[in-house]
């Protein structure tokens, strides 16, 4: 398991693109982002609401992500986010390039 | 360009609704507590142990409010008028030593300013007149066995690739007024440097095949200083106003590069 340090720089990138993925399953508040960050990297990725919140920011900022409040489950309201059709084309597009990146490098790591 | 577009759109939006983005903002942090603190409760904690741990791991609201202050579309223009109000706030808290800094800046700029103007002028700044200063190279050499000649000067042109022709400046002290012990500093050229160069004369004939070693090319304002002399000592000029006027020191037969 990466040390606090190593999730400190978790890549504002990787980030974005991963919270990008997860929005665009369903729409869903920030505190459920940050579950299901938690469940699908198997307990690895604990993101803070720090890097969260900012990257939730920056993301609507572009016009890849839009927000509106609702009512939770349990009778609460929050913030849920939803992919636009912008941010699903960015979503192609970054991951098809970290794709190209994370083989080129496992690639090196292997054969180097 | 679409994001471009967006976040133009944002940071207009964010200008204009400050105060609601920023109740927006801690209402949602608020929200996130609320919903961590749910679900510690949900796992058995105790209503007070669960916000305890929630606020813990939270990490401080006001710097996630800052954090997401500074991910905005624009965030720079708030940083930068932050900054120019403290700059005022500081210089007039301390004028004498705003001024000091001021002065200081400015003498500085002005002296870096000064250097980087002669620079320009002396080595990069192509020189006046040449109808295409592109195509001139100018080659420095360092040349230990006196003067060059006029058939060393042509041998280079031939080992040097890339130059169609070549010219060749040197410089000495020549003295243009034996009697007043006046000399002035001259450039001692090939007989090709003005064809060379593009440059042509205006008055006057430039160099000629026939006896280029007793021509001397004259500025146009020593010309002017040196007839002018000469009308208060003579009554005359020293010859026309061409640059083809002799010189009283002969140029030499050979130029230096």
């Amino acid at each position: 398991m990466p040390s606090t340090k190593e999730q400190k720089n978790l890549m504002r990138g990787t980030l974005d693109l991963m919270i990008l993925r997860i929005l665009a399953r369903e729409p869903m508040h920030g505190w459920g982002v940050v579950q299901r960050l938690r469940v699908a990297s198997d307990n690895v990725f604990h993101v803070t609401p720090g890097s969260l919140f900012p990257s939730l920011q920056r993301l609507e900022d572009n016009g890849w992500i839009s927000s509106e409040w609702g009512t939770t489950e349990n009778n609460r309201r929050a913030k849920y986010y939803r992919v636009t059709r912008s941010g699903r084309r960015q979503l192609e597009r970054e991951t098809a390039h970290w794709n190209t990146i994370s083989l080129t490098v496992t690639k090196v790591l292997a054969d180097a | 360009m679409i994001t471009w577009w967006s976040r133009l759109v944002a940071f207009v939006r964010h200008r204009l609704g400050r105060s609601r983005g920023e109740q927006s903002v801690a209402r949602e942090l608020e929200s996130y507590l609320q919903l961590e603190i749910d679900a510690k409760i949900e796992s058995g904690l105790s209503p007070e142990a669960a916000r305890r741990a929630a606020l813990a791991e939270f990490g401080g609201i006001g710097r996630v409010r800052e954090g997401v202050r500074d991910a905005r579309a624009g965030a720079w223009v708030d940083a930068a008028t932050q900054d120019v109000r403290a700059a005022l706030r500081t210089i007039r808290r301390t004028p004498a030593f705003s001024c000091a800094i001021v002065v200081s800046l400015t003498i500085g700029l002005a002296a870096v300013l000064a250097a980087m103007g002669l620079l320009n002028g002396m080595f990069f700044r192509p020189p006046s007149g040449v109808p295409s200063p592109g195509d001139l190279v100018r080659v420095d050499i360092e040349w230990r066995g006196g003067r060059l000649t006029q058939e060393e000067t042509q041998r280079l042109t031939q080992g040097v690739e890339g130059l169609s022709r070549i010219a060749a400046e040197g410089s000495a002290e020549v003295a243009i007024n034996i009697a007043a012990a006046e000399s002035v500093r001259a450039s001692l050229v090939s007989d090709n440097f003005f064809d060379v160069l593009g440059v042509g004369i205006a008055p006057g004939r430039p160099f000629g095949s026939k006896h280029p070693a007793e021509v001397a090319v004259i500025a146009h304002r020593l010309w002017m200083r040196t007839s002018r002399a000469t009308r208060r000592s003579s009554g005359g000029p020293c010859g026309s106003p061409t640059p083809s006027c002799r010189s009283s020191a002969s140029r030499p037969r050979d130029s230096r590069a």
